[in-house]
């Protein structure tokens, strides 16, 4: 199947894949960087980022009723946000054309180039169709915008997503005027075959409304519980808020490069019944997305 | 799976609106997009929702919570009361 970007009103040139998704392909990477402003390596980078694979969960549930997996809300605040790789993350103000406030999450793929969950920039429902403006916040801890922010109203998101809202395709990019990600760096992203992303512990961080009220970023790691061809479920305690959030993995065991394997985007109740897991999830990085994102990323560059 | 618009809003103990409360889905029985809503003036909030059953929590500047189950798809505005502890109203 071949995706087609699609802008928002004022399109910036359309972007076709030319690829199959295919699960088995090679593992397929880009590099991420490490962005200009300080590079002191966060305290809680070495506390909490998990990396390699395990069989089993890094904590087993014991209940199964939320997106908060367990009994237990198992998220932690992050604290020193602007530092590497928190601050790529960025806290997102939605105006939907009507006029409402919706909160999401992003994270920068390039200078001018922050990706999300699809449902963040394009509804039909909630947002009136495209998002009328998203406020972007780099590494923001309650009031302090260590990086300052940029407010965009050019979005760009795949032909699929625009036509059917399939969970599967829920992703998209936020454009900037501004080289907001020169300085705080960008993400690393990875097509990873079946054999590499199977019981992968992966890392999600965000912005949920709870706690912190879409102003503190939230962090949790865990593994893959199941994969299927266009998603990835993963034993994560997310909340809304999150959506967009970068799903990463560390890809070798010495490897600092946050690279993202899968885009969050639903909770407990987007997981399929024949999968019989509870677990949260977003699409997948697969070789057709990722040229999608590989244009995304070619025009954000200053 | 098509989600429905509802409108909704969100009440302190005196049946004011409150502005500026976090709403979302916590829980559902059909996928939902884990995005976050701020509500207007008024207490006013939007949410698409497919049919099932869903629960929405609303989360004050003060931490205060407030919890609703509703059923899913067309139906009636959706009401969260704002309790000191999280709870179910309706």
């Amino acid at each position: 199947m071949a995706l087609k970007s699609v802008d928002s009103p004022e399109p910036r040139g359309p972007f076709e894949s030319n690829k199959e998704a295919a699960a088995l392909e090679p593992r397929e990477v880009i590099g991420g960087t490490p962005g200009a402003a300080d590079a002191t390596p966060a305290r809680a980078s070495t506390r909490f980022l998990v990396r390699g694979t395990r069989d089993a969960p890094l904590r087993n549930p014991s209940s199964v009723l939320e997106s908060i997996l367990t009994d237990v809300d198992r998220r932690k605040q992050i604290i020193e946000t602007e530092l590497t790789p928190w601050r790529m993350i960025c806290a997102l103000e939605i105006t939907s054309q009507s006029g409402f406030t919706y909160l999401g999450t992003g994270w920068f793929a390039a200078p001018r180039t922050v990706i999300t969950a699809g449902h963040c920039v394009f509804d039909p429902v909630e947002l009136g169709g495209w998002a009328k403006s998203i406020k972007v916040i780099p590494g923001r801890d309650d009031d302090e915008e260590p990086f300052g922010s940029a407010t965009s109203s050019r979005f760009s998101t795949t032909d699929m997503w625009l036509a059917s809202q399939d969970p599967d395709f829920d992703y998209a990019a936020i454009r900037l005027d501004t080289d907001l990600g020169s300085e705080v760096g960008t993400f690393g992203i990875a097509v990873l075959p079946d054999a590499e992303i199977t019981n992968r512990l992966v890392n999600v961080s965000g912005y949920p409304v709870s706690p912190g009220n879409g102003r503190q970023q939230y962090f949790h790691a865990n593994r893959v519980k199941a994969v299927t061809e266009r998603r990835v479920f993963y034993d994560v305690d997310t909340i809304g808020g999150q959506s967009g959030s970068p799903v990463w993995a560390y890809l070798d065991d010495h490897s600092d490069v946050p690279t993202v394997v899968a885009i969050h985007a639903y909770g407990i109740g987007g997981a399929p019944a024949n999968l019989q897991v509870v677990a949260n999830s977003g699409p997948r990085i697969l070789p057709d997305v990722l040229d999608v994102l590989k244009g995304w990323i070619a025009t954000g560059n200053p | 799976m098509s989600r429905a618009l509802r409108c909704g809003r969100v009440l302190d103990a005196a049946g004011n609106g409150v502005t500026g409360a976090r709403v979302s889905v916590v829980w559902g029985t059909a996928p939902t997009p884990e995005i976050g809503r701020r509500t207007g003036d008024d207490g006013a909030f939007q949410v698409g929702l497919p049919p099932g059953l869903f629960r929405l929590q609303a989360v004050t500047d003060s931490g205060s919570t407030g919890e609703v189950e509703v059923e899913g798809g067309e139906g009636r505005d959706i009401l969260i009361r704002i309790e000191a502890s999280p709870g179910r109203g309706g």
